[in-house]
Order: C-alpha cells, then structure tokens, then sequence
C-alpha cells in the first residue's frame, strides 16, 4: 500500500461549515485527525530516513578493495563514484530534514487553528448561555 | 574459449604485480634456458669425437644424437613459452589503462555489483515512500505551508554509474572493468594459442623411438639402449651426459600454470 493510501486513510471528512457549533465540532475532528495524519506522516517518513541512513552508512563503510582484491585506475573511479553517490544521498536526507520540519510546521498551525475553532466554540456556548 | 565460459569469467583473477613478476623471472629462466649452448656443445663434442669407436660407440652416438634433438624441441619449446609470456607481460598495461599494481578479482566486482544493486532497490523503496508523502502532503496540507519533495535522481544515477542497476549498462566503473577484464584474458588467451607451448612441449616430451641408421642397417633405438651403454660407457661418456642433465630446466608445469590464466 502507498504511503499516501495509509495517510488519506486517517483524514476524517470536513464539512466546511464553521458557521455552527455542529459544524466546528465536525471541523475540530477534522483537524484532529490531520494532526493524527501528520504524525503518521512524521513516522513514515523517520522510519525511511532511517533506512536510508543506514544504507549510507553501509555504503560508507563499504570496502570496494575487499581487502585488496580490487586495486587500481577502475578501484579509484568506483571510490570517486562511491563519494559521489555519499554527497548524492546526504542532499536527499537534507530535504527529508526540512520535510520533517515542515510536517512540524503544519501541525502547529493546525494546533493554532483548533486552539481558535475551540475558543470560537466555547464563545458561542457563552453567549448563548 | 575459456573466457566465454560463464563459470570461468566468474573466477578471473588478474594481480599485475604479481603476474608481471611471476613472468619476468619465467621468462628470464625459459631464455637462460633455451639460449644455453652447453648441452648442444656437449653433444656435438661427443658426436664428433673419434675416441669412442665401435659398435656400441655408433648405438651410444646414435643415442646421444637423439637426445640433442630432443634438447632441441624443449629449448625450442621454452623460447616459444617465453615469448608467450613476455607478450602476455606487456600486454596488461597496453591494453588496460591501469596501474603497475593494480589487482581485479571477477569475484568482487560481482559481489560489489549485487550489493550496490541490492542497497539501490531498497534505497529507491525509501525514497519513492518519502516522496510519495511529501506530494500527498502538498495536496492536503497546501493551506498549511509547502512541503519539499525530496527528488532521489541522482542518487538513483551515482549507483547507476556505479553497478549499472538501471541503465548504465557497460557505461559504469563496475561492468567497464569487468569488460576491459575479459578483453583483456581473451586476448591474453589469443596470445598463448597462437604460441601453443603445450603442444609444443607435449611434442617435445613426447618418448618417440630415434631412428637411426648403424652398420646393422636401420634399426630402433630407444633410450633404453643408450642408458644400457652408459653403465658400461667410459668415464668421458658420462661426463658429457652429465653435463647435458646438469642443464637447469625450469619448472614447465608451473610456467604453463601462470600463463593458463586460471
């Protein structure tokens, strides 16, 4: 299953109308259950980052020469290609860092706009009482 | 040809320090060894020589004269061995664009070329995985903020250049060399068939019987023969046989071995 199927799978339907309690009730739910999505997200993507380190630790740590098995003109290419492909994957796990905070980013937002949804709400309840 | 044997690609093994030393000194002992004239001289002494007359003299100098020839075939053999593996010896560096010292094992570039492959795929699982959340994200979350999307290309074309995982094919450092490799041993190979020095020293070696022609008339005589005479030969006999079997030969097996390329 894509990682966007498991993700959608969590998001509960919004009504879009904040008009009402009714409606911001529903809305609430449906910020929670992005707060929810997000952090599945975060998980998601912390497990692959892992992996992904961990394939470029073991990359690193590769010994192309096999203990001098492979020397030469063709060994030291394969090194220059090994370097490249390490800076290569360090730029990818850059971009993961920055995605992740930008979930985190998202989800304060999120936090924010439930924190004023909720207020909202208890305004009406106030009123009305 | 061996090379395009599946299972003898998989052992290819060149060390060219190694092998560049192993045929220098084989050659330089295959030529000591063809060049040396003392066992020619010797026999054309003794077949020249009127001190030893008679009947068993004429079957002992029948004899001797077999063995020169055989002398011969091997010294010709070891010239033929030696030139063989003086190409093979320069051949390396002309034809491979590698260093002095440089070793490549068939076996590792395999192993490297699944590991790289291996560690590609599930490099690639991770990051389609990532790359699939950050755009679903961008879909949702659009009035949240933007979400980057990590793009794995040139992680996916550094293996590439590597192992060929994709496409890369003969284009990358791994193949290339095995390639260059196996041109390398075929051509190697072409060298030693063109000079055949097993069959040469299979010739040589070969025990035919000497013809030769007594006062008897023509008869057989095998070195047998000469053996029973230099039990009863004189001293000088001896000596010049001596000299013959003093000859250092090298040890043909092992020649052969190197340049088998196994």
């Amino acid at each position: 299953m894509a990682a966007s199927d498991i993700l959608a799978s969590y998001i509960e339907e919004d009504t879009m109308d904040i008009s009402t309690n009714a409606g911001r009730a529903k809305h609430l739910e449906h910020l929670n259950s992005l707060l929810i999505m997000i952090k599945k997200a975060q998980d998601i993507l912390t497990e692959e980052k892992e992996r992904m380190d961990r394939i470029r630790t073991d990359n690193i740590n590769k010994d192309l020469t096999r203990d001098g098995q492979w020397t030469g003109n063709y060994e030291e290419q394969a090194e220059d290609g090994r370097e490249n492909l390490i800076a290569q994957m360090k730029s990818v796990d850059g971009d993961v860092e920055t995605l992740l905070l930008e979930t985190e980013a998202a989800a304060n937002k999120i936090r924010q706009e439930i924190e004023s949804c909720q207020k909202a709400m208890m305004g009406v309840e106030s009123s009305e009482g | 040809m061996r090379a395009d044997n599946s299972e003898y690609r998989d052992m290819s093994f060149w060390n060219n320090k190694e092998n560049e030393q192993y045929l220098h000194e084989s050659v330089e002992a295959l030529r000591r060894y063809s060049d040396n004239e003392d066992g020619n001289s010797a026999f054309a002494a003794f077949l020249s020589s009127d001190a030893f007359q008679g009947e068993e003299a004429e079957a002992a100098q029948e004899a001797v004269e077999g063995k020169r020839r055989e002398l011969r075939k091997l010294q010709e053999a070891a010239r033929s061995a030696a030139d063989c593996m003086a190409e093979i010896e320069t051949a390396f560096l002309e034809r491979m664009p590698e260093k002095r010292n440089a070793v490549i094992s068939e076996e590792v570039l395999n192993e490297l070329c699944k590991e790289f492959t291996k560690d590609a795929e599930e490099y690639r699982e991770s990051a389609d995985a990532v790359s699939d959340t950050a755009e679903f994200l961008n879909n949702v979350l659009s009035s949240y903020g933007s979400f980057t999307v990590p793009h794995a290309e040139r992680v996916y074309d550094a293996f590439d250049e590597l192992c060929g995982w994709r496409d890369a094919g003969n284009r990358c450092i791994i193949k290339k060399t095995q390639k260059r490799l196996q041109d390398f041993l075929e051509f190697a190979e072409d060298i030693y068939k063109k000079y055949d020095p097993d069959s040469l020293l299979d010739m040589a070696e070969s025990n035919e019987p000497v013809m030769g022609n007594t006062s008897q008339g023509s008869r057989e005589i095998s070195m047998a023969v000469s053996d029973a005479y230099t039990d009863q030969g004189e001293k000088e006999y001896t000596d010049w046989l001596r000299v013959i079997f003093d000859i250092e030969i090298p040890d043909e097996s092992v020649a052969l071995g190197a340049i088998s390329l196994e």
